[in-house]
């Protein structure tokens, strides 16, 4: 099993050590004059804004949230009362939050651009600190509740306080759909917002559960640890954040390992070397044309680099390893063959479904109105170009011309019409 | 009178000195002031966390054990006699699935983590929750590090209790697995002590009360998912590369499932030269990968040359094919080696002794084992691996795989599909099998001559 220290790297490891230091720090000055310690509680919040911008997530095909960022952004906008009695409230108006939650972002944003060497990307910004602001004026400014808002009942619900909790929650919950809408918008790049909504709604909703309750759980410890809860309250989000990375670094390794598998058929010789890897990329970029989301690009990619695996069934290889020249019943028995063992994996069901497709022809589709992923042909109109130039730029006309004698009996006119707009000669050719 | 196993006399020791813990809060002041309400939460939230564990494919150690944060909490909160009751609790959920045995030993066991933890908690002056309130620094001094210090000690009582009850069971001493323990879930453990510390502060400083348990469930609860999600994936990343592997291997008749079962052989092997379980890992997937540079072919005239040439350099084609895969690292190592000889003799660097990593001595013991059991059977085979001890093997290996031959002969055994394919290939005598001494032999007579 992996260990935790391979993915905690030096900045991390930094990061949190000042955000401790700074905050043990913070609390013993606190503590020693709670009348002045505004600026204090506040400067804390900046520079765990700043360390924690560099605990930053991927998910789902790289899509970079900073989770723990976003939990101390949003428990600045629900806290207010400190563990002392004579102290001020902290942070008092929905303006300092805001212009805490600011600059506590662009010190993250310059720690990113320093430490791990990232762009500054203002927009996918602006979603996290939109949520503080509404959820501070939902919990700090409207009045719910006879006439005052839920932050000034605070005192008043001293023996109830899970209905403080509940109206943290409430406005919680609206903060976190409004990062959640934000960060769609932000990441769908050529899809549609519906598409890229529903691909990302499971695991981005729990998630941002997750953020509200740790910001509820900071925002509540305040009352008694003063700043030392930003650090503490955090810490479960923080191995949440951990257990996430390293589940989608182990799904990573999966994929690169089939990638490693799958060039044993072209090792063993019985497809020209790098064909299988050659038709995955072109298989990729066409199917990033046609929009399919990130888990369908991962199965095509997938399903493209085993297309062959099939073949290892045969007792002597193809001559010249194209199955193109190959009798249909032929390749027929090659996608079975390959489906078959894939199949026994018994993971990769998906992808064994897309390699038993590639040898349908498209006419079958139009006529019999045969249910074939689209997946499976573009694989098919890959796999064929692929087969006819071995990578090779100045084949490709000539790949065309015959593809297009195919086109609408064997092969799917959107696919290959995409085929040679990617292929298209310019900078990007053949890459 | 029927004489008492051992392992029911160390579950009976258990039971008493959890007994002897919960007298002993009666002693001591502060220790036994429960409080109803919190121990009747806290109890059924670890009833119902033990429930939903049982149904997640995890296992033990890459999980997250809820119903250890939930006993760390009972300490601040209602003191050594609560967290005892949580512990309880906590393995009611489990009596149904286990045997007297194990349900007398995991009730001791988890009583006493609690009894013992919050005992150590009162000696470090821990402050027992009574709604007084204490400023921040107070409740760190008086909460936080004395919890800190009983969560050392309850893992180290879990630890002993497990690795006295291994031991008494014939499995190793008591030192390596309470090492192993520590090692494995240390730092999980210090975590439980930390929330189990944030759950007590919002429960009771921040004057949440039950409440508490629902804005701590999401983080946790998505955790839990989470490594449970990892488990599934690594049980699908083994099967990814096993089948494919399979269907590779199928081609050869002499290899046709050698490397499935040449992995069960180094599992045993490594169980018995007591490997950790990152070093069981990378010699599983070492074992699965380690032939996959034969299917490479070697062009030559001389078939017979062309056959030998391949022999040798498939460690290192195999190493070439499986570089790009991150996560092998130490395997890839095991890999290029274990054709080496511990006498320096072998291919492809001609490595010596201690020089060869450990896990490559492993794989060609087993290796050569599963080539040769089904041929000869098993006394010729150990026969002949003793002989080579020291030469071609390292002896340490070879006792370990000695120990356990039995097992590993019916490990090693061919099902009948494998068995007519070998027959077939012998009676061809077309194929060589690179995994018997004599080709060792061979090639290390070669390399000699050069």
């Amino acid at each position: 099993m992996r260990r935790l220290s391979g993915i905690v790297r030096l900045p991390v490891l930094l990061g949190s050590v000042v955000l401790v230091v700074v905050c043990v720090g913070a609390a013993l000055l606190q503590a020693a004059d709670p009348e002045n310690s505004k600026l204090l509680v506040l400067g804390c919040f900046v520079v765990a804004i700043g360390c924690t911008s560099l605990l930053r997530l991927s998910l789902l095909g790289g899509r970079v949230g900073t989770p723990v960022a976003a939990a101390v952004g949003i428990s600045l906008a629900l806290s207010g009362p400190q563990p002392f009695s004579g102290g001020p409230r902290v942070p008092d108006s929905t303006w300092e939050v805001l212009a805490t939650a600011v600059i506590g972002r662009a010190l993250g944003a310059l720690l990113s651009w320093w430490i791990l060497n990232e762009q500054p990307t203002p927009l996918a910004r602006l979603g996290p600190l939109f949520a503080v602001v509404v959820a501070a004026a939902l919990y700090r400014d409207v009045p719910f509740f006879s006439g005052v808002s839920a932050l000034d009942m605070y005192g008043a619900w001293g023996p109830h306080r899970w209905r403080s909790a509940a109206a943290m929650a409430g406005a919680g919950i609206v903060a976190g759909v409004v990062m959640l809408v934000v960060s769609v918008y932000v990441h769908r790049g050529g899809r549609s917002f519906r598409t890229e909504f529903a691909e990302v709604v499971q695991i981005q909703a729990w998630l941002n559960a997750a953020v509200v309750s740790t910001a509820i759980a900071i925002a509540l410890g305040m009352s008694a640890l003063g700043v030392l809860a930003i650090p503490l309250m955090s810490a479960p989000l923080v191995l949440l954040r951990f257990a996430l990375q390293q589940q989608a670094s182990v799904i990573g390794t999966r994929r690169q390992t089939i990638a490693a598998l799958s060039q044993l058929t072209d090792i063993a010789g019985y497809t020209p070397s790098g064909h299988a890897a050659r038709v995955a990329a072109l298989s990729r970029r066409v199917g990033r044309e046609l929009h399919l989301t990130d888990r369908e690009l991962d199965e095509l990619e997938d399903a493209a680099r085993l297309h062959d695996i099939g073949q290892v069934s045969l007792a002597a290889p193809i001559p010249g390893g194209a199955t193109i020249d190959v009798a249909p019943s032929d390749q027929r028995g090659i996608a079975d063959e390959g489906a078959r063992i894939v199949r026994r994996t018994e993971v990769l069901d998906g992808v064994a479904d897309i390699i038993e497709a590639q040898v349908v022809q498209f006419r079958q589709v139009q006529e019999h109105g045969e249910p074939v992923p689209l997946s499976g042909r573009i694989i098919k109109v890959c796999n064929a170009f692929e087969d006819l130039t071995r990578g090779d730029p100045a084949l490709r006309e000539a790949a065309i011309e015959r593809l297009t004698l195919g086109i609408g009996y064997e092969y799917d006119p959107t696919v290959l019409d995409l085929l040679i707009k990617v292929t298209a000669p310019g900078p990007r050719h053949l890459r | 009178m029927s004489k008492v196993s051992p392992a029911w006399r160390v579950s009976i020791a258990l039971t008493v000195a959890f007994a002897v813990s919960i007298g002993l809060c009666w002693v001591v002041p502060r220790a036994h002031d429960v409080s109803v309400l919190i121990l009747l939460v806290l109890s059924a939230l670890a009833v119902i966390a033990m429930v939903v564990q049982f149904r997640l494919p995890t296992t033990a150690n890459a999980g997250i054990s809820l119903a250890s944060i939930l006993i760390g909490a009972a300490i601040p909160l209602t003191g050594p006699v609560g967290a005892a009751c949580v512990g309880v609790a906590s393995q009611l959920a489990s009596i149904p699935r286990r045997n007297r045995l194990a349900t007398v030993f995991n009730l001791a066991m988890n009583g006493l983590v609690g009894s013992i933890g919050g005992l150590a908690y009162i000696a470090a002056q821990g402050h027992i929750a009574n709604g007084r309130s204490l400023t921040p620094l107070r409740i760190v001094a008086s909460q936080l590090l004395p919890l800190a210090l009983a969560t050392i000690v309850m893992l180290l009582v879990n630890a002993l209790s497990v690795g006295v009850m291994i031991a008494v069971n014939g499995g190793g001493p008591i030192s390596v697995t309470v090492r192993r323990l520590v090692y494995q879930v240390g730092r999980t453990y210090l975590g439980y002590g930390v929330v189990g510390f944030l759950f007590a502060v919002l429960w009771d400083e921040a004057g949440l009360g039950p409440a508490t348990v629902l804005v701590m469930f999401t983080p946790l609860a998505l955790a839990q998912w989470s490594y449970a999600q990892q488990y599934a994936e690594s049980v699908a990343h083994e099967r990814t590369v096993s089948s494919l592997v399979a269907a590779v291997d199928a081609r050869d008749p002499i290899m046709r499932g050698r490397n499935a079962r040449v992995a069960r052989v180094c599992e045993l092997v490594g169980n018995q030269l007591r490997f950790s379980p990152a070093q069981a890992d990378a010699l599983h997937f070492a074992s699965l990968l380690h032939d996959v540079g034969m299917v490479a072919a070697v062009p030559g005239r001389d078939a017979e040359q062309a056959d030998l040439e391949r022999i040798r350099r498939h460690p290192a084609r195999g190493v070439e094919m499986l570089r790009s895969i991150d996560f092998l690292g130490v395997s890839i190592t095991a890999i290029r080696h274990h054709h080496e000889r511990w006498d320096g003799r072998g291919y492809p660097d001609g490595l010596a002794g201690e020089e060869i990593p450990e896990l490559a001595r492993v794989l060609a013991v087993a290796d050569t084992f599963c080539a040769l059991a089904p041929r000869v059977g098993l006394s010729a085979t150990m026969e002949e691996l003793q002989r080579r001890a020291g030469a071609q093997f390292d002896p340490e290996c070879v006792a370990a795989l000695s120990d356990v031959a039995p097992t590993a002969e019916a490990f090693a055994a061919l099902d009948a599909e494998a068995k007519d394919a070998l027959i077939t290939a012998q009676a061809q005598g077309r194929w060589l099998d690179h995994d018997l001494p004599e080709v060792s032999d061979l090639l290390a007579a070669e390399k000699a001559e050069l």
